[in-house]
C-alpha cells in the first residue's frame, strides 16, 4: 500500500542503502524497516534489482550499432554470419557465400564514403592491384562489390576470413620473441612485403597490428600480412577537425620523409619493416638484428634495403644456420579476427575506434568534497593523461585565447557548456569532465568522457566511469584507474599503456600540500599572476625537494621573465631529479632538451628533440626547437626541413616563421626566404620588416637594411621593437656611424626603462660598452659593464661583460665575474664562457701561447654558429696567420650572422673583424687577402665617423709596412 | 520571421517556464516526429531499427533549422521531444501486432533502440511509467528524458532545475523501481532485454 510519505521514505531508505557498502546494506535494511515488512519488502526487492542492473549495466559504454544484421543478404549471394568489428572506414562482417559455400569476410564502406566517388575510384584502383597478389603471406582480396540494404546501396569487399591473432596482440600477450621465432616470422611477413610491392602495392601502414599469425594444422603458424595500400586512400570523416597537413596513418610506424609529408613509398614500408623487426626482440640484439634494423631505420630512404628480403638476409641465413623453425606453441584462437582496412582492430566491447592523435581537453575537474587539497586530483590526472602518446592532451595554454575569441574573462572556469564550446572552437573532438565527490568515508572520482559532433553543440558518444570509493590516501590509485580508463576509451593498445605509463606518484610529488601549491600556482599562471606562480612554486619545492615537476615549471617560469640564472639551477634541480624517475618521459625529456639548449649544449638539445618528434609527432614544438638546436650546429639545411615540419604542424606559429627566416638566410637560400617573409609579412610585418633588415645587409644594402630595421623598431611588441631596436644600432656600428649607433642604442634605454625591462637594458648597456671599447673609453666602457650585471643575474651577461672588460684591461673585475661563473652548473655556456673570459685576459696580457689554448677549448665547446672572432685573434698574435685568415674569413663570407650579433655578440664586430682580417693578411704579406678584406670594409665603412678608420686610413697605415716590390 | 524563427521563439519561451508556449510547441512537435517516425519505421523489413536521438536531433533540425542554438533551449526542447517521443512510439507500439515478440537487447544507457519486436515492452514500459509518475512525477520526467531523448545528467538536472545529484538519485532508484515492475507485467520476458 503505497502513499506519498511511504514514497520519500522508501527513497530516503533506498538512498541510505545505497550509500553503504553491500554487506552491510541487509542489516541496515532490518533496521530500518523493523515493524513494517511491507515496506521493507520492497525496500529489499529495489536493493536487489539495483544490484543486479548495477552489475549489468556498470562502465557501459554503447553497444556498437551494425548496419548489417545477422542474416541479411547481400547481392543475393553473401549472408552475414556476425559482425567482426568496426574499423575507422567501415565494418567488418563475417559472411557466407552462397555460391561458393565458403566462409569469408565482409568489408562493408560506411555510407558517406561510399558516396564520395573519388574515395571509390581510389579504391578500386587499389583493389584491382590487389586482387593480383596470390602470395600465402598475403591477405586475399577477392573483390568488389555492391548491394542493397534497406534501400540503401553499400560498397563492400569480399577477402578471405582469417583466424588466429595478430602480431601486436602476440607481443602483448607473450611478450618479445626468441631469434628463431621472430626469424621465422620476420621471413613470411618479408615474403609477403615483397610480394605486394613487386605487384606495385605498396602497404603505406604496415605495423604488427596489421600482421596476422594464422595457427594451422601440426603447429606451423602462417603468417599473413594485412591491409595493403587500403589504408590510407579515403578521407576523414571529419573535414571540421582535420588541421591542415595532418597526417593520415600511425606516426609511431612512419618514416620520417612521410611525416614530412611526402608520400608513403617501398622505402618507407621498409622503414615500417624494421621497426617492425624491433618490436618482435627485446634486449641485447644479436649483430645480424641489429644491422637489419639499422639498415631498414636510414633517414634517407635511398640508403635502405631495396627489399624487405634484402633487408632480413643476415638474419634468415643465421637461423637457417641454428635450428629449424619450432612452431609457435601457444597461439590461443579468440574470436575469429578479420582483416581491417584502416585504424585498430577492437573487439566487441564497444570500444571506441578513436583517430589517432586525436585531441582530448580536461575540463576543470570539480571538486565537490569540500576540501581543497583534492584540487591535486586535477593536476595528477593531466599528467598521467598526458604520457599517452596516442591522443594529445589539449594544451591548457590556448584557454586564454579561446575564452578571448568567445568574448569570455580569461578565468573563466572551464566546465560544462563552457568546455565544450571551448573544445568546438578549438577543434577538440573530445572533452573529459570529472567531479571528485564524497561518497561514504572517502572520495570518488566520477569521469564522463563526451565525444562531440562537429558542427553542433550536441553531444555524440558519450562514455561514463567511477572509481570506487577511496580515501585520500587511495586517491593515487583512483587517479591511476581513472587515466587508464580514459586511455583505453580513447582506444590505446594495452602495450602503449604500459609503455608509457607510470603511477601518479612516482610523478608527482608525494606531499599533497606541495601539490596543492603547484595546482595553486598553475591558477595563478592562468591569470598571468607570475610572481604569485613564481612565490607558490618556491614554496612547494621547499616542501619537497625531489619535486621535479615543481622545479620544472619553476624553471620555465623564471626563464620567461629573464632570471635565467636561478631559472636555470631550477631546470638543472628537474633534471637531477627526473633521472630518479620522477617526471614522465615527455617531461623528462623535454627538461633535459630545454635545459640544454638554454646552456648551449645543442648536441644534446638535438638528441633530446628527436626522440620527442619521434615520439610525439603531432606536436610542433619539438621540430622547432629540434630545427633551432640544428641551426645553432650550422647544418641549416637539416634545421630548415624540421621547421618546415613544425609550421606544417601549426601553420600559425610565428615563431617557427621567424626561426625559419633566420636558418634561410644563413643557409643562403634566398627563394625559400622570401616565401617565408611573404607569410610574414601577414601574420607579422614588424618581424618580416627585422628579416628583410638583416638580408638587405647581407646583400650589401645599407639604406636598405637601415629603413627596413627603423619600420621593425617602431613595432608595437615590445620584445621585437627592442630587438630591432638593437639590430638597427649594430648595422650603424657595422658601418662606423658610432654616434647614431649610440642615439639609437640610447633610445632603446629609455623605452626598455619606460616598459620597466631592466634586462634589455642592460644588453644596450653591454652594446654601447663596446662601443667604448673601440674608441677607447674605458672608465665608461667599466661603468656600463658594472651597470649590466648588477640588473639582473644573468650568467650570459656577465659572461660577455667580463669579456669586454678583459679587453679593457680591467683584469680584476673580469676575474671577479669569471669566479662567479663558476657556481653555475657545468655546461657549454658557462665553460666556454670562463675560457674565453682567461683567453681575454691572457691575450691582453700577451701570454700569447696560453690564449690560444684557451680560446681553441672555447671554440671546440661554443656552437659553430657563433662568431669566434677571438680565434682569429689569438691567431694572428701567435703568428699563426692562415689560422687567422680562416677564422676571419667564415665571419667576413657570412654577412647573415649580423642575426648572431645582435643577441649574443656586439655592434660593428663583423666588420671589425674585416680590419683585424686585413691586419692579419699584411702581417702574413697575402696581398690578394688584404685586398679582398680591405675591399669589403670600404664597401661598409665608406663614410664612417670621425676617428674610426675609413678605408683610406687602413690602406695607407697598413701598406706603408710593405717594402715596394713585394 | 519565417517558420524557424517562430520554433526559436516559442521555445526560448517556453524555456523561461511560459506554459502556453510549451502548449503550442507540444503538438507541433509531436506531428513532426510522428511524420519521422512513420517514415523510419515504414519499411517492409521487420528488422527495422530507429534511434530515438537520432530521431529527436532530426526532428530539431527540421524545426528549427537551426543548429547552433544554446543548448538551454535545446534541452528545454527535449524535455517535450521526449514526451513526444514516448507517445509517438507507444502509439506505433499499439498499431503494430503485439504476438511478434522476439526479445533484443537494448541499453538504459544509451537511447532507445526500438524495433516492431518490442512493442509488447514498450507499452509495458509505458504503463508502468505512469504508474510511477503518480508517486514521483520528477523520476517519471528523467527516465523520460534519459531514455527517450538522451539528454544528459546535467541537461536533465537544468531542465528540472534540480541538482545533478538529485537527478542521478531519482534514475538510480527508477531503474530498480521499473525494473521490479517490469519483472511484475511481463512474466514471460527478462525484464533485463527491456532495461
Amino acid at each position: 500500500m503505497m502513499s506519498a510519505e511511504r514514497w520519500d521514505r522508501l527513497k530516503d531508505l533506498f538512498e541510505a542503502a545505497l550509500a553503504l557498502l553491500a554487506p552491510q546494506r541487509a542489516s541496515f535494511i532490518e533496521e530500518a524497516c523493523r515493524g513494517d515488512p511491507e515496506l521493507k519488502a520492497e525496500l529489499q526487492e529495489l536493493v536487489a534489482n539495483h544490484e543486479a542492473l548495477g552489475r549489468f549495466l556498470s562502465g557501459s559504454s554503447p553497444g556498437p550499432d551494425y548496419t548489417l544484421p545477422a542474416g541479411a543478404t547481400l547481392g543475393k549471394r553473401f549472408r552475414v554470419v556476425r559482425p567482426l568489428g568496426k574499423g575507422g572506414m567501415g565494418e567488418v562482417y563475417e559472411a557466407f557465400d552462397q555460391e561458393l559455400q565458403e566462409l569469408l569476410a565482409l568489408k562493408i564502406l560506411r555510407p558517406e564514403l561510399a558516396l564520395n566517388s573519388e574515395s571509390v575510384t581510389r579504391l578500386i584502383q587499389e583493389i584491382q592491384l590487389a586482387r593480383k597478389v596470390t602470395h600465402r603471406n598475403v591477405c586475399r582480396v577477392f573483390d568488389l562489390n555492391r548491394g542493397t540494404h534497406e534501400g540503401r546501396s553499400i560498397v563492400f569487399i569480399t577477402m578471405e576470413l582469417l583466424a588466429g591473432e595478430t602480431l601486436a596482440e602476440r607481443l602483448r600477450r607473450d611478450g618479445p620473441l626468441d631469434a628463431v621465432t621472430a626469424a621465422e616470422i620476420a621471413t613470411q611477413i618479408a615474403a609477403g612485403i615483397d610480394a605486394a610491392h613487386a605487384a606495385g602495392i605498396i602497404h603505406r601502414d604496415f605495423k604488427s597490428a596489421n600482421v596476422m599469425l594464422v595457427r594451422l594444422e601440426g603447429n606451423t603458424t602462417r603468417v599473413v600480412v594485412m591491409d595493403f595500400g587500403l589504408a590510407r586512400n579515403v578521407a576523414c570523416n571529419r573535414p571540421a577537425l582535420t588541421a591542415p597537413g595532418m597526417i593520415a596513418g600511425t606516426p609511431a610506424y612512419m618514416a620520417p620523409e612521410q611525416l614530412a609529408g611526402e608520400a608513403a613509398s617501398r622505402a618507407s614500408d621498409i622503414y615500417a619493416f624494421g621497426l617492425v623487426l624491433a618490436e618482435m626482440r627485446a634486449g641485447e640484439l644479436e649483430p645480424e638484428w641489429k644491422t637489419a634494423v639499422t639498415r631498414c631505420l636510414e633517414r634517407q630512404p635511398s640508403k635502405r634495403p631495396l627489399s624487405a628480403g634484402a633487408a632480413i638476409g643476415p638474419i634468415s641465413r643465421r637461423a637457417g644456420e641454428d635450428s629449424r623453425w619450432i612452431a609457435v606453441a601457444c597461439l590461443i584462437a579468440l574470436a575469429v579476427i578479420v582483416a581491417l582496412f584502416a585504424g585498430t582492430l577492437r573487439f566487441l566491447k564497444g570500444r571506441s575506434t578513436v583517430h589517432e592523435g586525436a585531441q582530448l581537453m580536461l575540463a576543470d575537474v570539480v571538486n565537490s568534497t569540500g576540501d581543497p587539497q583534492i584540487a591535486g586530483v586535477g593536476v595528477e590526472l593531466r599528467r598521467e593523461l598526458a604520457q599517452s602518446a596516442y591522443f594529445n592532451l589539449w594544451d591548457d595554454d590556448r584557454r586564454r585565447a579561446v575564452l578571448q575569441q568567445m568574448g569570455r574573462p580569461a578565468d573563466t572556469a572551464l566546465s560544462g557548456e563552457v568546455a565544450r564550446e571551448t573544445a568546438l572552437r578549438d577543434g577538440v573532438p573530445y572533452v573529459l569532465f570529472g567531479t571528485v565527490a564524497p561518497l561514504g568515508d572517502g572520495f570518488a572520482i566520477d569521469l564522463r568522457l563526451e565525444e562531440l559532433e562537429p558542427h553542433s553543440i550536441f553531444s555524440g558518444r558519450h562514455w561514463v566511469f567511477s572509481t570506487p570509493a577511496g580515501t585520500r590516501a587511495a586517491m593515487h590509485d583512483a587517479v591511476h584507474d581513472a587515466s587508464r580508463w580514459v586511455r583505453s576509451t580513447m582506444g590505446e593498445s594495452s602495450k602503449d599503456l604500459i609503455a608509457s605509463d607510470r603511477p601518479p606518484q612516482d610523478i608527482t610529488t608525494t606531499s599533497w600540500e606541495a601539490l596543492t601549491l603547484y595546482a595553486e600556482a598553475e591558477q595563478a599562471r592562468t591569470r598571468n599572476s607570475q610572481d604569485e606562480a613564481v612565490t607558490l612554486l618556491r614554496r612547494s619545492v621547499a616542501l619537497d625537494s625531489h619535486f621535479a615537476l615543481g622545479y620544472m615549471r619553476l624553471g620555465d617560469l623564471l626563464l620567461t621573465m629573464h632570471q635565467q640564472g636561478e631559472g636555470i639551477r631550477a631546470w638543472e634541480a628537474a633534471v637531477a631529479e627526473a633521472s630518479r624517475l620522477s617526471l614522465t618521459r615527455r617531461e623528462e625529456l623535454r627538461i633535459r632538451g630545454l635545459f640544454a639548449s638554454e646552456v648551449q649544449d645543442y648536441t644534446n638539445a638535438e638528441i633530446a628533440f628527436s626522440q620527442l618528434e619521434r615520439e610525439y609527432p603531432r606536436d610542433f614544438l619539438w621540430s622547432f626547437y629540434l630545427g633551432d638546436a640544428l641551426r645553432w650546429q650550422g647544418r641549416f639545411a637539416e634545421a630548415a626541413q624540421r621547421l618546415d615540419s613544425a609550421l606544417r604542424k601549426n601553420p600559425a606559429s610565428v615563431a617557427t616563421m621567424s626561426n625559419l627566416a633566420s636558418t634561410l638566410l644563413l643557409g643562403n637560400r634566398l627563394d625559400e626566404l622570401n616565401r617565408i617573409l611573404q607569410s610574414l609579412a601577414s601574420s607579422a610585418p614588424d618581424l618580416a620588416a627585422y628579416y628583410l633588415g638583416l638580408r638587405a645587409f647581407a646583400n650589401e644594402d645599407y639604406p636598405g637594411a637601415i629603413a627596413a630595421l627603423q619600420t621593425a623598431a617602431a613595432s608595437k611588441n615590445p620584445d621585437r621593437s627592442n630587438r630591432a631596436n638593437t639590430g638597427l644600432a649594430c648595422v650603424l656600428a657595422e658601418l662606423g656611424r658610432y654616434s647614431e649607433a649610440r642615439q639609437v642604442l640610447e633610445e632603446g634605454i629609455r623605452a626598455a626603462t619606460a616598459a620597466a625591462r631592466p634586462g634589455a637594458r642592460a644588453d644596450k648597456l653591454l652594446m654601447m660598452a663596446y662601443l667604448d671599447l673601440r674608441q677607447n673609453r674605458r672608465a665608461d666602457l667599466r661603468g656600463r659593464c658594472l651597470e649590466a650585471v648588477g640588473v639582473e643575474d644573468s650568467p650570459q651577461r656577465t659572461a660577455r661583460s667580463a669579456i669586454l672588460l678583459a679587453r679593457a684591461g680591467y683584469f680584476d673585475d673580469a676575474r671577479k665575474f669569471s669566479q662567479a661563473l663558476t657556481q653555475f652548473p657545468v655546461c657549454p655556456l658557462i665553460t666556454s664562457a670562463i675560457q674565453r673570459i682567461n683567453g681575454e685576459l691572457d691575450l691582453r696580457q700577451a701570454h700569447i701561447a696560453s690564449a690560444v689554448k684557451f680560446f681553441e677549448a672555447a671554440n671546440r665547446v661554443e656552437p659553430r654558429v657563433r662568431l669566434k672572432d677571438y680565434l682569429g685573434r689569438a691567431y694572428t698574435a701567435s703568428g699563426n696567420y692562415a689560422g687567422g685568415i680562416a677564422a676571419f674569413s667564415r665571419i667576413a663570407n657570412t654577412p647573415a650572422l649580423l642575426w648572431e650579433t645582435v643577441d649574443f655578440d656586439y655592434p660593428g664586430i663583423l666588420t671589425d673583424s674585416l680590419l683585424d682580417m686585413a691586419q692579419c693578411a699584411e702581417s702574413a704579406h697575402d696581398r690578394a687577402g688584404f685586398a679582398r678584406a680591405l675591399e669589403l670594409y670600404a664597401r661598409r665603412r665608406s663614410a664612417p665617423d670621425d676617428g674610426i678608420p675609413g678605408a683610406a686610413d687602413v690602406r695607407r697605415r697598413l701598406s706603408n709596412s710593405w717594402a715596394p716590390g713585394n | 520571421m519565417g517558420p524557424t524563427g517562430e520554433i526559436t521563439q516559442l521555445l526560448l519561451r517556453a524555456a523561461r517556464g511560459d506554459r502556453a508556449a510549451e502548449d503550442v510547441l507540444f503538438p507541433i512537435v509531436y506531428g513532426e516526429m510522428r511524420k519521422l517516425a512513420a517514415y523510419l519505421l515504414r519499411s517492409e523489413r521487420p528488422d527495422h531499427t530507429l534511434q530515438a536521438t537520432a530521431l529527436v536531433h532530426e526532428t530539431y533540425l527540421r524545426l528549427t533549422g537551426e543548429e547552433g542554438i544554446a543548448w538551454q533551449n535545446r534541452s528545454h526542447f527535449f524535455a517535450i521531444a521526449a514526451r513526444t517521443m514516448r507517445r509517438v512510439l507507444v502509439d506505433h507500439a499499439r498499431g503494430m501486432n503485439a504476438s511478434k515478440r522476439r526479445s533484443v537487447r537494448v541499453s538504459l544507457e544509451s537511447a532507445l533502440v526500438y524495433s516492431d519486436e518490442q512493442s509488447g515492452e514498450v507499452i509495458a514500459l509505458d504503463e508502468a511509467l505512469t504508474r510511477l509518475a503518480v508517486w514521483d512525477a520528477r523520476q517519471c520526467q528523467v527516465v523520460e528524458m534519459r531514455f527517450f531523448a538522451g539528454l544528459t545528467e546535467e541537461e536533465i538536472a537544468h531542465v528540472l532545475g534540480v541538482s545533478v545529484r538529485t537527478v542521478k538519485r531519482d534514475w538510480t532508484m527508477a531503474k530498480a523501481w521499473l525494473y521490479k515492475e517490469l519483472s511484475h507485467s511481463l512474466s514471460d520476458c527478462d525484464p533485463k532485454t527491456v532495461l
